[in-house]
């Protein structure tokens, strides 16, 4: 019998060339503090997979059109039991989250329960052709929701289903505008900076990690409320914290611009957001640039503020590039369009994605709720890199997911602490203003 | 302060039309003013009073602004003249052309098989033109490579127009030496480009020019018999000799400059005595 094809979309065709760059793996781990029924998740897993053709297909490159195969596959391809101890719990959670899949694999994401001491993680890992963090948060909210469901007897699944074309980012917009954002051809991954994340040079035995770093609930308490007086947001606070640790973690010369591109959400420009379409790709990014670091934090978030305000007042933030990229897949054959888009795409070397609050009381799982977790983007090879962050339960979780070695772990973790002395230095520094 | 903003913003924006135009600059003023509040209150600023003030002085004479604002508004906007007089002084030139290629043409002032020069000669002229417009463009935006290219194929379509209009009047012998002097002045063009934006392959691209002229010099004195074959053949091998020459002196001196360099560094770093080391733990 001929196997169902799915025609690869604008974002599945862009995620395949960004292989050159990073694993395309976008990953979740949710620690609950109960067990997962894993009877009912398996049932709740099949039946979203049968939903989602995508998720249990295979990716067929092609010279003139790469297209999706829709794929036989089994509950095991996509779930896995492990029972372990607290001593093994982290290690076996890194070694499931930093695979990858191919994408020729007959199931493109694949989930691992770990059950340790009357307690289960919750560990996901999606090829990111198939939907991006936005998405994710959808897919996990959804997931919950129909656990929860079936749990009280509804059978029925639910979760969306429509169209996985980019184009739905003009819906929001109308006359004028819907015909300006159409024609945005201008290439804005044509910044040129040079200034990277100090790693060691690749070597074949680098293997992939995801590095952590939490910000406990009373720091990021006290950040949120110097944020909240002085009017900006998390995003903005720690990107300046970023920006100006990287300043100085990488000793970049104090007057030189740097431009770093921060992650935004497509779905704002969507007609009914998250839930309309399909699960798939709506990811643009706005570019921060700073002329020079602050000599104080507090002079680097007016900086970082002047550069963010320009994107935040642009009605079209995030839509600019697409016009060009469904113009070079239109007019040119894949194989040359591909050629095409790298020759002029440049892919940042240092980014930042906030991926958001990730709200416990959506991601239950019937008694257990999550108590920690975290999700991060793709693993970067070198030299690229890239700080997320995701919020929960009042902490921040920021990771940084590279191929490295050991020597670059310790970099990492160094950088870290220079970002969390920042951030104390940032709360010391404006405390005061608080007890006002 | 929002609301002091917003009062003084009314009051202000009394003195004009209260216009849809007028609304939307009160906005965008407001939001200016609010982010300049924002700045100064991170860089460290407490006293609300002297915010507001520092904001509404950023706005300078905001009287005399609105005024010229508003009169902007009854003002028809004025045509883009110098687009449209460029436009129209195409259209004369070329009506002109075409005319004058008709006259000359029908009058038998020149054959038909001449005259056909004269609207080429235009399109050349045109692409000279158009040619200068993207280097100044170039200029302008720090991108040349577009330019160069131009100027390159810029180059070739003139001296092609030179060959047909010598070939077609005086019908010299050795017109076709035109072709391989095109190659020398390609190459030069670029390399005064190369010289301008300070381009790192001008230098490489100044030998292979030498060596390219050379050659062609070769051909054209041997074709016409003012410099024998042989040992003609000296003058490509002396300019090669040359420039292995150059090439050699070039590096060498690049290669002590690097070691004067290092060891500058190293005078300045490792080298350094310190007089504390005997003292200091």
């Amino acid at each position: 019998m001929k196997k169902q094809r799915i025609t690869a979309e604008l974002w599945d065709k862009m995620q395949y060339l960004f292989r050159n760059y990073y694993d395309r793996m976008v990953h979740a781990v949710l620690y609950y503090d109960k067990p997962i029924d894993v009877a009912i998740l398996k049932s709740v897993l099949v039946a979203t997979t049968e939903k989602v053709p995508v998720l249990h297909s295979s990716f067929h490159d092609s010279v003139i059109n790469p297209y999706w195969e829709v794929e036989e596959y089994s509950i095991s391809d996509i779930l896995t039991v492990k029972d372990t101890d607290s001593e093994h719990l982290e290690a076996e959670i890194e070694e499931f989250i930093t695979q990858s899949i191919p994408v020729e694999s007959n199931v493109q994401f694949k989930i691992a329960v770990f059950n340790e001491g009357g307690r289960s993680v919750f560990a996901m890992i999606v090829n990111h052709m198939c939907f991006d963090g936005g998405d994710f948060k959808y897919f996990l909210k959804r997931l919950s929701a129909n656990y929860n469901a079936m749990l009280t007897g509804d059978a029925a699944v639910e979760i969306k289903t429509g169209t996985r074309s980019y184009d739905q980012v003009y819906t929001k917009l109308e006359g004028e505008d819907k015909e300006v954002a159409k024609k945005l051809y201008k290439n804005i991954s044509q910044v040129k900076d040079t200034h990277y994340f100090p790693l060691t040079p690749s070597a074949p035995e680098d293997k992939s990690m995801i590095n952590r770093c939490k910000m406990d609930a009373e720091t990021f308490s006290l950040f949120r409320a110097i944020g909240k007086y002085y009017g900006v947001t998390i995003n903005d606070l720690m990107l300046t914290v970023y920006m100006h640790s990287l300043y100085e973690f990488g000793q970049y010369p104090a007057t030189d611009t740097l431009t770093i591109p921060c992650m935004v959400d497509l779905r704002r420009h969507i007609e009914g957001g998250e839930e309309a379409g399909g699960l798939t790709n709506h990811t643009g990014f706005m570019q921060c640039s700073v002329d020079g670091v602050g000599a104080t934090l507090n002079d680097t978030l007016v900086k970082v503020l002047r550069s963010v305000r320009k994107s935040k007042h642009d009605k079209f933030m995030g839509l600019y590039s697409l016009p060009l990229l469904k113009l070079a897949y239109t007019i040119f054959p894949y194989a040359i369009s591909e050629t095409a888009i790298k020759i002029g795409y440049l892919n940042p070397l240092i980014g930042m994605s906030n991926i958001g609050l990730l709200r416990p009381e959506l991601l239950t799982m019937g008694e257990a709720t999550p108590i920690d977790g975290f999700m991060t983007g793709a693993v970067k090879y070198k030299p690229y890199m890239q700080l997320a962050l995701t919020t929960m339960n009042n902490e921040i979780t920021m990771t940084i997911a590279i191929r490295g070695n050991n020597d670059d772990k310790l970099l990492v973790e160094k950088f870290f602490g220079i970002l969390m002395k920042n951030v104390k230095l940032f709360i010391a520094e404006n405390v005061k203003y608080l007890k006002v | 302060m929002k609301e002091r903003f917003k009062s003084y913003l009314e009051a202000a924006f009394r003195k004009i039309r209260p216009t849809k135009a007028a609304m939307e600059l009160r906005l965008e003023t407001l939001t200016k003013l609010e982010e300049a509040a924002q700045d100064y209150r991170i860089k460290g600023m407490t006293d609300d009073e002297a915010i507001y003030r520092l904001c509404i002085d950023s706005l300078g004479d905001f009287d005399a602004k609105l005024q010229e604002f508003d009169r902007s508004l009854t003002e028809v906007p004025k045509k883009n003249n110098q687009k449209r007089y460029i436009a129209m002084g195409a259209i004369g030139a070329v009506a002109v052309i075409v005319a004058l290629y008709l006259v000359l043409s029908i009058t038998g002032a020149f054959a038909w098989s001449v005259s056909w020069l004269l609207p080429l000669g235009a399109i050349v002229a045109a692409v000279v033109a158009a040619d200068v417009v993207l280097l100044l463009k170039g200029f302008k935006s720090d991108k040349f490579l577009v330019a160069r290219l131009f100027n390159v194929a810029t180059v070739i379509l003139v001296f092609v127009f030179m060959y047909l209009c010598i070939r077609l009047s005086v019908h010299p012998r050795f017109d076709w030496y035109i072709f391989l002097c095109m190659v020398p002045a390609a190459g030069i063009m670029d390399i005064a480009i190369g010289f301008v934006t300070k381009s790192k392959l001008t230098v490489p691209e100044i030998f292979v020019w030498a060596m390219l002229t050379s050659v062609m010099l070769y051909v054209m004195l041997g074709v016409a018999a003012v410099m024998p074959w042989h040992p003609g053949w000296l003058l490509p091998a002396l300019t090669a000799i040359c420039i292995v020459a150059v090439v050699a002196v070039l590096l060498i001196s690049h290669s002590k400059k690097a070691k004067k360099d290092k060891q500058l560094f190293l005078d300045s770093t490792k080298n350094q005595v310190d007089e504390e080391y005997y003292t200091k733990w």
